[in-house]
């Protein structure tokens, strides 16, 4: 098998070094001892690298790319959104902010019923959950060090001033047209999609921030900017209103942990895709796949089979801990409840789609007991639970960016308005997330995402940092729906079992593992005698081009035992990373 | 006051007919590669005048006496599953209504909007399939970012005329469809 490292070396590193105007440089790939931040877009990226230039710690630059997201990255975050972040302090602290939405109190099914079908309403303003981003900002800036009104600056500026537009960006604004032409065409170009090269302003976004800035996230919550949400609900037939808005509040929790060949993992919890992940590398722990490589058809085979198996799970078992009783994430993510997981893969021959969801669930709740072993659950025999309910894919948006600073604090931080541009509606300057779309459609016995007010919806996010021996090693995440589990695991994978440097690992081609897909769907750089002996055993492969934006966009940075910060921008979705001063070394 | 409330609504029915007749009829659009494109190509056309019927699935029984055939390339799976077809079926389509057009005197005009971003393996089968059936060819420049609009287009004799933006296709548009009859 070819050596990854001979197809996909980094070429960037040398090339396309920008020294920016705020005393910060700006590349596809950089390395830094300085400080180091990676985004979706390299302005946003700036944004942070300007706040570590100007003195503020990893968490006030991570909150000045939220905010510089929200403006040059529109349809996939913002203020109308939410995420989750975890973050790993110098000083050992470690905190995880959920500020996922909520559903609003007019959401139930009752009402439901009388609105449509939960599928019907995607782009129309009853699909907005209460948005968290504001509020994660709160939680974040009390580990700060900086005021609110200087971190929003870089963001105030790019609305202001605007920026000029990136094939992403035009990309996106295209296959969403229909969608925003309907429901907002101010944010369009003269009733045209924007291409890249044009400048994009958003004057009231501006406005928005600066009152934020100058009267706290509150001021969302409850104040103005409050008043104008509930005004615009009420005209357009939304469910969201000021009460909503009142009692919302971002979570602080403890990360879940886990650990992987001697990695130690720090991720966000049930409702999002942390405990997926580190139930996925559990089953992976006992195939040896650093014997392997990437484009080895028996590798993709194990964690496609893996990773089918932890999606089945979540499906089931996973939700928001805050409104349901049980949530078994404790036995999910223990290592005897993987070892009988693992004895469901066969090794020659692929799992059938048609029993995935009948007969390949797993019952999680005996491992809660740490005490338990796998071999008296197998020797019990448990009857398997079923999932039922429709499968829903989610859409394919979201954002994540990552941030260390030089005195070695570190944030993970994802953050999404659910699909592109969410429902497409904009209020002042911002776009409303659809998450109610992440609910059950219909109410089901005993599921963990049915629809109730207040209640957190299930998504596949998880920002994650990973250390080794105590010391914070790479700091992660990625957009892009279902793909997040397997590209995040296939990382982790190449990085940890392939040996490979960061920029190999994102780049080298990616394939699905989800159980909303019957088929592995992959990058097209894997050589043909792999698709092949794949589907000898039974895979139906999907070849798309490489690299694919589908397959998300993970803007990470890898700290090497010297302290060197390299940090790499989402290959797959024209991303930047940037570092104080006149990094590149 | 009441004649004069009268008067006035007069003046905006005959507006309204008025403006409804400049529209132009004469062309046709449908998508080749079943992406929505084709439906910001028929704002444009309104803006200048001009009524463009969109029918997604136009077959060559489709046509009814229009001057000009505007087919916009750009492949969609999702487009193409939500239509029903695959990609060999929406290459014989566009095959059967280009030759359909051709008898009937029509000018077919190929047009790829999305730039960069709306270029890959599918679209690339259409865009090979679709430029030797074009009497001009409109690209958005980010579009031929590799040379291959351009390739296509001397290898078929095919003017290619290149346009900035999605938006700023509205002047050589324009200039097409005077040239062909459609506008005065």
């Amino acid at each position: 098998m070819k050596s990854p490292a001979k197809r996909f070396l980094p070429i960037l590193l040398s090339l396309a070094l920008v020294p920016a105007a705020h005393g910060v440089t700006v590349s596809p790939v950089l390395q830094s001892r300085e400080g180091m931040v990676t985004a979706a877009n390299p302005l946003a990226a700036e944004a942070g690298a300007e706040i570590l230039e100007q003195g503020g710690n990893a968490v006030d630059a991570a909150i000045a790319v939220s905010l510089a997201l929200g403006v040059v990255e529109p349809y996939a975050s913002g203020l109308g959104g939410e995420g989750y972040l975890v973050a790993v302090m110098a000083d050992g602290r470690e905190t995880a902010i959920d500020f996922r939405s909520t559903a609003p109190a007019l959401a139930t099914y009752e009402n439901l019923a009388k609105a449509g079908k939960l599928r019907d309403l995607r782009y129309t303003p009853k699909a907005f959950c209460v948005a968290g981003v504001p509020a994660g900002i709160g939680k974040a800036l009390t580990m700060g060090s900086l005021p609110l009104e200087k971190l929003a600056a870089p963001a105030i500026r790019l609305a202001e001033d605007g920026f000029v537009v990136n094939e992403t960006f035009s990309a996106v604004t295209m296959d969403r047209w229909e969608v925003l032409y309907e429901n907002a065409p101010e944010f369009l170009n003269d009733g045209m999609p924007w291409s890249a090269g044009e400048t994009f302003r958003n004057p009231a976004l501006a406005h928005t921030l600066k009152r934020m800035a100058a009267g706290g996230v509150r001021v969302f919550y409850e104040g103005e900017l409050a008043n104008s949400l509930d005004r615009f609900m009420r005209q357009n037939g939304g469910w969201t209103r000021k009460s909503d808005l009142e009692a919302y509040r971002a979570l602080v929790r403890e990360p879940v942990k886990g650990h992987y060949r001697g990695y130690e993992l720090s991720v966000p919890g049930s409702p999002v895709g942390g405990p997926r992940i580190l139930a996925t590398l559990n089953i992976l722990e006992h195939f040896n796949l650093g014997l392997m490589g990437w484009d080895d058809p028996l590798a993709i085979h194990l964690m496609q089979e893996a990773m089918i198996l932890t999606a089945l799970d979540q499906r089931r078992w996973m939700g928001d801990p805050e409104t349901n009783q049980y949530i078994p994430e404790t036995g999910f993510i223990s290592k005897q409840y993987a070892r009988e997981r693992t004895l469901l893969i066969n090794l020659a021959r692929a799992s059938d789609p048609s029993l995935w969801h009948s007969h390949r669930v797993g019952d999680p709740g005996p491992y809660q007991d740490a005490e338990t072993e796998y071999v008296d659950v197998v020797l019990e025999a448990r009857r398997r639970a079923s999932v039922e309910g429709e499968l829903t894919d989610v859409p394919p948006s979201t954002t994540h960016f990552s941030v260390v600073d030089k005195k070695g604090n570190a944030v993970a931080w994802t953050q999404t308005v659910s699909s592109f541009f969410g429902t497409g509606h904009q209020v002042d300057g911002y776009f409303l997330n659809n998450e109610l779309g992440n609910f059950k459609a219909q109410r089901v016995e005993g599921s963990p995402i049915n629809l109730e007010p207040g209640r957190r919806p299930r998504t596949t996010i998880a920002p994650m940092i990973v250390k080794k021996d105590g010391q914070v090693r790479w700091v992660l995440g990625s957009p892009g729906a279902g793909r997040i589990g397997s590209t995040l695991v296939e990382i982790l994978v190449n990085l940890i079992d392939f040996e490979m440097n960061l920029e190999a690992a994102i780049r080298t081609p990616k394939f699905t593992g989800y159980d909303a897909y019957r088929e592995i769907q992959l990058e097209d750089e894997f050589p043909q005698k792999t698709v092949e002996l794949l589907e000898t055993m039974g895979h139906v492969v999907t070849e798309y081009d490489h690299p694919d934006l589908y397959f998300g966009g993970p803007n990470a940075i890898s700290i090497a035992a010297d302290g060197l910060l390299t940090g790499v921008g989402s290959i797959r979705r024209n991303g930047g990373a940037a570092a104080p001063g006149d990094a590149g070394e | 006051m009441k004649n004069r409330v009268r008067r006035i609504l007069l003046a905006l029915v005959l507006c309204v007919a008025v403006s409804g007749a400049a529209l132009a009829d004469g062309v046709v659009l449908t998508p080749f590669g079943q992406s929505p494109d084709a439906m910001m190509v028929r704002v444009v056309l309104k803006k200048l005048g001009v009524d463009g019927r969109l029918d997604k699935l136009l077959e060559a029984d489709g046509l009814q006496g229009e001057q000009v055939l505007i087919t916009v390339v750009a492949g969609s799976s999702k487009g193409l599953g939500e239509a029903g077809i695959d990609k060999d079926a929406e290459i014989a389509r566009m095959n059967s209504v280009v030759a359909a057009a051709r008898q009937a005197g029509m000018k077919t005009l190929v047009m790829h909007i999305g730039g960069k971003g709306r270029r890959g393996t599918l679209t690339d089968l259409f865009i090979v399939e679709a430029v030797p059936m074009a009497d001009k060819l409109l690209v958005v420049e980010g579009g031929d970012f590799d040379g291959l609009f351009t390739r296509l287009a001397q290898e078929a004799d095919v003017e290619m005329i290149p346009a900035p933006s999605v938006r700023e296709t509205s002047g050589p548009l324009e200039a097409i469809l005077t040239e062909w009859g459609v506008l005065p």
